[in-house]
């Protein structure tokens, strides 16, 4: 078995010296197909002959020397690096189908588009399937975590937030294959849900019929959680119809402009703005449903029937937990509601204490300087506005009094000489 | 015309080098050492159960006289608004000589799960106000309130004016009824009784969930694949570690408190549509007759614009100063323009009222 880099001091380097192989690799095998090759380039065929078949985590953690596959951490670290990168490379796969239908059919004009179109609806009409009943489980997987997400996202993070809420410790769910849960699921709609559904409809009879009436009620809770998934599921595959219809027009509105003279545009010439074209048309047509009132009943659903079912459940449990004189959440939280009130009542009771004690010269001051301030914003205030109302008269009386008449100059009495004086 | 030029070695050649990084990028993580966030110096003057009421060390020699106490939301840790040395907040309030002062909710535990609204705001809030009044010898000192924190400000503003001299309010939601508001419209068919009595203290998890999917493409996805292009820069790198440790680190919600501020405010709208009261005491913003000045963000998907510029229109003051700064929820506190627009704005409006 070979040496676990994780477990040796130098894992580092041997990751390094494992990931410049795996490279050397690739470039060789790039270079002998282009050479070798005489025809038009087949890019999916390329991709998957020489890249995806090698990409897959076997042969990622052989690369690395970690010898076998397990749930240790470093296998969960390793996973999720793969993940990320294989998520990544999972929509250049598809993308590459469009391309191949695209180029296959026509080369020149809108022949090309047409070709295109037709491979995105297939993508589309395989997506609008309810990922959790219209698929089957291998295909169930692609659907939720293969083109339209890089890790699952959103219904791995559901599993996470509901993991987190079961009564079992930990993730339960981290360690269930998502096609084991199609599985599971497919197995019980085809086969258990109508005779289980018939069983919840029979009263409860006998001495353990109390119990008998919360079992059927639990079961009913958990079917409601199922559709209510199913619902949430649907939901997600509208997301991705749209996201898809989204691309192709603005790949059309690429190829117009492209060829529009008037208006020349770039062609787009990288994986990675592909990729942000996707992200954006992803999150264009996620914001454009869950704004709706559908999206609002269907996730608000959703987590109602979670919640119904982590309640019984735990109703259920305590009963059990009661029998064997094991303390309870519910005896906790009344412990823990009336220690809230009996704090209430202390604070209410310190702080009258504090203010029959504080009725001292230092709250007296505080009241003195408060007034102060007040009667100062008050002056201030009422001496504003009298100014105000002073300037605004004289400015009025200025406009309304009569121009005063030139005052004529006085005129001085001459002094009278006397004659012979 | 085909829109795209790519043949198959250039994108194997982009993949090979996204590898590259990837794994380049390992060892910066190996040594990207402990995520270090709170970067101003403070010591806890006051505490009561969880909350500690903490004073920042002063960047100047002569503060204002009238200290600003932060009220932070209870849904994320407020070392978000003092993330790093130069994209803090409080560094930039510090250095323009304010006396700053903040209130660290911690993280609430199942002995907390029946605090309630009251007990925050005419408990907590309040008793921190007046401590500091009798520390400063003031009647009444100025308040910053941070999203829902602002919320909870004006609350406590509306109920008890006479411990507030100036209000302000950053990225606050008063309006939770706008037709852009997204969790919003999420939650007014849920049943938060059912959620509160089942749970008890509403998970952070669930928080993060929810947050996340509101754009959850570029939040789980895009983000990560951007990442790998600055693994090889240790300094970006802890940066977007930061960022990334104040994204997840989201305490639990007290289920009472939960479920008060869910109902009361985002499915009743009672701030707009009236009729709130908490703790018996009715809330009325016209009550509020203090100096505000409203910080908010144009380009805001958490608290859209208008559900904050309503306030202008619904409180008693006639001193209203909307202040508006270009950019995101988060932005607003950790872009490196707010550090230049913010703080001395908050300053120069409070020195101008002292």
């Amino acid at each position: 078995m070979a040496e676990n880099p994780f477990t040796s001091t130098d894992w580092m380097q041997k990751w390094n010296e494992a990931q410049q192989k795996s490279w050397n690799a690739w470039s060789s095998l790039a270079q002998k197909s282009m050479a070798s090759s005489n025809q038009a380039m087949d890019p999916v065929g390329f991709w998957q002959k020489n890249i995806a078949s090698q990409w897959t985590p076997q042969s990622f953690s052989q690369n690395f020397g970690m010898g076998h596959t397990g749930n240790t951490p470093e296998q969960t670290v390793i996973q999720n690096l793969f993940t990320l990168s294989r998520g990544y490379q999972n929509f250049f796969e598809e993308l590459f189908k469009w391309f191949q239908a695209a180029q296959s059919g026509a080369t020149v004009g809108e022949e090309w588009m047409q070709s295109l179109n037709h491979a995105m609806e297939q993508s589309q009409l395989f997506f609008s399937k309810n990922p959790m009943t219209n698929l089957k489980p291998e295909e169930s997987g692609q659907a939720l975590s293969g083109l339209m997400t890089l890790m699952g996202m959103p219904m791995d993070t559901w599993r996470h937030v509901a993991s987190s809420t079961a009564l079992t410790p930990g993730d339960m769910l981290r360690t269930t294959k998502e096609k084991d849960i199609h599985s599971a699921s497919a197995m019980w709609r085809d086969q258990w849900q109508s005779h289980f559904e018939q069983f919840l409809s029979v009263p409860a009879l006998g001495f353990t019929r109390e119990v008998q009436e919360q079992l059927q009620e639990g079961a009913q809770h958990a079917l409601e959680y199922e559709q209510a998934f199913h619902a949430y599921g649907n939901i997600f595959s509208k997301v991705v119809v749209r996201a898809i219809d989204l691309i192709r027009e603005k790949m059309l509105l690429l190829s117009k402009v492209a060829t529009d003279q008037e208006e020349p545009q770039k062609p787009v010439e990288s994986m990675q703005q592909i990729f942000e074209i996707w992200i954006d048309c992803c999150e264009q047509a996620y914001s454009e449903i869950v704004v709706t009132d559908e999206y609002s009943a269907v996730s608000a659903r959703l987590l109602n029937a979670l919640m119904r079912v982590k309640k019984h459940s735990r109703l259920m449990m305590e009963k059990v937990l009661n029998a064997m004189d094991v303390p309870t959440r519910q005896e906790l939280d009344t412990v823990y509601e009336r220690n809230a009130i009996l704090a209430r009542h202390i604070r209410k009771l310190e702080h009258e204490l504090k203010s029959i004690r504080n009725s001292n010269s230092l709250t007296v001051t505080k009241e003195i300087q408060k007034l102060k301030d007040n009667l100062e914003q008050m002056n201030l205030k009422s001496l504003r506005s009298e100014l105000a109302s002073i300037k605004q008269d004289m400015t009025i009386r200025s406009d309304q009094q009569p121009k005063p008449r030139p005052k004529k100059p006085i005129r001085q009495p001459v002094p009278r000489v006397k004659k012979g004086a | 015309m085909f829109p795209f030029s790519i043949r198959p070695d250039t994108a194997m050649q982009e993949i090979v080098q996204f590898q590259q990084k990837l794994t380049n990028g390992l060892q910066t993580l190996n040594n990207a050492g402990p995520i270090e966030v709170g970067f101003s110096h403070k010591e806890p003057i006051y505490q009561e159960d969880k909350m500690v009421l903490y004073h920042f060390t002063p960047l100047v020699k002569k503060t204002q006289r009238v200290p600003v106490l932060i009220v932070y939301a209870l849904v994320n840790r407020p070392y978000m608004a003092d993330l790093e040395e130069k994209r803090s907040m409080i560094r930039g309030l510090l250095q323009a000589g304010l006396d700053v002062y903040l209130i660290d909710w911690g993280y609430p535990d199942g002995a907390d799960r029946f605090l309630n609204l009251d007990d925050y705001i005419n408990g907590y809030i309040r008793r921190c106000t007046e401590f500091l009044c009798d520390r400063h010898n003031l009647y009444r000192i100025n308040l910053l309130g941070i999203c829902q924190g602002g919320t909870f400000s004006l609350c406590f503003s509306a109920m008890h004016p006479e411990l507030v001299r100036n209000l302000i309010t950053m990225v606050t939601p008063v309006d939770f009824h706008t037709p852009d508001n997204l969790l919003s419209h999420w939650v007014q068919k849920l049943d938060i009784d059912l959620l509160v009595d089942t749970l008890g203290n509403i998970p952070g998890e669930l928080l993060n969930w929810t947050f996340l999917s509101m754009k959850p493409f570029r939040l789980t996805g895009q983000k990560y694949v951007e990442l790998v292009d600055i693994l090889d820069d240790s300094k970006k790198l802890k940066n977007f570690l930061r960022m990334e440790k104040w994204i997840f680190d989201s305490p639990d919600q007290t289920g009472e408190a939960f479920r008060q501020f869910i109902k009361e405010f985002y499915q009743k709208n009672g701030l707009i549509q009236g009729g709130l009261k908490i703790g018996g005491n009715p809330v009325d913003l016209k009550q509020i007759t203090m100096p505000v000045l409203n910080v908010y963000a144009s380009e805001d998907h958490l608290v859209p614009p208008e559900a904050s510029t309503i306030l202008g229109e619904k409180i008693g003051s006639d001193d209203y100063t909307p202040m508006v700064f270009k950019g995101g929820h988060i932005g607003i506190y950790v872009s490196g323009r707010a550090q230049k627009e913010i703080p001395p704005a908050i300053s120069t409006w409070l020195e101008q009222r002292e």
